[in-house]
């Protein structure tokens, strides 16, 4: 979406729907979990009160299945993040990738 | 195999710093409605510098070596400069939660010098912050708090505690952190204990508020990707059954399970000199032990007499975390912290 606020706006009336279907944002956050398990970075949790120092991103195998999907170009990225920018289809993704130097 | 390196028993390590969270004396400027260690003005006991410095050499000997400097306000303890120059001069990474309200001073801005990270604590826009913070114009005093640490090229964070009231306010608390010049924005869901669990009752986080959360601090992350990080204290349980040893040292095969450190990511130290395994609040009878009575064999004794009822009981806990099929995204911490003092009944 080209316009950012208008997108911004319209992912916040989504979220705020008193009567939003939980079926519907469940499938979203279980979509960000589908891709942050096919991918390099792993989720941290720190206790009330501790900041995060730094980022910790752990090298793996890119899922082949997953990236065959996406033209086979899994490898070369040493980071991506992702969101599903299609919430109210939400299985679009935007990505955000870093090639590896 | 899709997550074959990531397995139970993988050989990644989920934590890069084993931190002790300092709490050196609960006193504080302010009397916040979500604070979880109760802290107020009116409280004066403080930690032992000379009793901190002796242990805090033992625990960087045995692997710590991120201190989390929390409170109260640590602005407000005495020996805060000695302390920060002692940590910094053995090795340790120095980080500070603050309200950042009181790094005006002389004396405050020279200490910021020993401190890796400061993190200042932002409720929401100045309305609800200040009501939080039970102080008209806190907001704008924290403000020139962050102008300072801009001025002075420190990095700095903002630490967010959300609410019910606060998750719409998200995005604008993205902006405002990147316009500030932040380097973090932690978002650390609400927990009801402490000050919160009289103040703030009403405003317990639903499985649907951990959602939005979830998804908006995914957002963040993408649009602010390569500018700020954005550090949500949030798990979705199909992750955390993929991924148990994000939290459980036990499960991480790159662990020496005879090294407390390696196991227990995080120690708390409160301004009593009470030594609590993972995080403010855990059940006192799992104490490590304190500041005034210990020896170089601590860490040793601890984990012979515990580490197996410590590891089943995390099993015990994720078990039920992933057999909840009614809850997704999990708040690990707070459900640990109150699965140590009601452990979970299980059938024979």
């Amino acid at each position: 979406m080209d316009n950012i606020k208008e997108f911004e706006a319209g992912l916040l009336k989504k979220l705020e729907a008193k009567d939003m279907d939980k079926i519907v944002i469940r499938n979203i956050s279980r979509e960000i979990v589908n891709l942050k398990k096919s991918g390099l970075l792993i989720d941290q949790v720190y206790v009330k009160g501790v900041p995060r120092l730094d980022r910790y991103i752990i090298n793996g195998i890119v899922d082949p299945e997953f990236w065959s999907k996406f033209n086979n170009v899994g490898g070369i990225f040493s980071r991506f993040e992702v969101f599903p920018y299609g919430v109210i289809a939400h299985q679009g993704f935007k990505f955000n990738a870093e090639i590896e130097r | 195999m899709m997550n074959e390196h990531f397995t139970k028993g993988s050989s990644a390590c989920a934590a890069p710093f084993r931190t002790i969270q300092l709490h050196p004396t609960r006193r504080c400027n302010l009397c916040c409605k979500h604070c979880y260690s109760s802290s107020s003005p009116l409280l004066k006991e403080s930690l032992d510098l000379t009793a901190l410095k002796t242990f805090l050499k033992y625990a960087y000997d045995q692997g710590f070596n991120n201190i989390s400097l929390s409170g109260g306000e640590p602005l407000l303890y005495k020996d805060l400069e000695a302390l920060l120059r002692f940590t910094k001069e053995l090795g340790y990474n120095n980080t500070m939660a603050t309200n950042g309200m009181l790094l005006g001073g002389a004396r405050n801005r020279s200490l910021l010098q020993y401190l890796d990270l400061v993190a200042v604590s932002v409720d929401g826009p100045p309305q609800l912050h200040d009501y939080i913070r039970g102080q008209q114009g806190a907001f704008e005093k924290m403000q020139q708090g962050l102008q300072i640490l801009k001025e002075l090229n420190k990095p700095f964070g903002l630490i967010h505690t959300v609410t019910p009231e606060s998750w719409k306010e998200l995005i604008w608390l993205g902006a405002f952190a990147a316009d500030a010049g932040a380097k973090l924005l932690q978002l650390h869901p609400l927990e009801l204990f402490g000050r919160a669990r009289q103040e703030l009752a009403q405003w317990a986080n639903d499985d649907l508020h951990l959602h939005r959360t979830y998804i908006l601090a995914n957002y963040l992350s993408s649009k602010y990707q390569g500018r700020m990080v954005i550090q949500a204290d949030l798990l979705h349980r199909d992750y955390l059954q993929s991924f148990p040893q994000v939290v459980n040292g036990f499960a991480r095969s790159c662990s020496n399970k005879d090294r407390l450190a390696q196991v227990i990511d995080n120690i708390v130290i409160d301004e009593t000199g009470a030594i609590t395994p993972f995080a403010y609040g855990f059940d006192p009878q799992l104490s490590i032990g304190t500041l005034h009575d210990f020896d170089d064999t601590l860490f040793d004794r601890y984990l012979a007499h515990n580490a197996a009822k410590i590891e089943a009981m995390m099993e015990q806990t994720l078990a039920h975390v992933f057999e909840n099929k009614d809850q997704d995204i999990i708040n690990w911490n707070e459900v640990w912290v109150y699965n140590s003092r009601n452990p979970l009944q299980v059938s024979a």
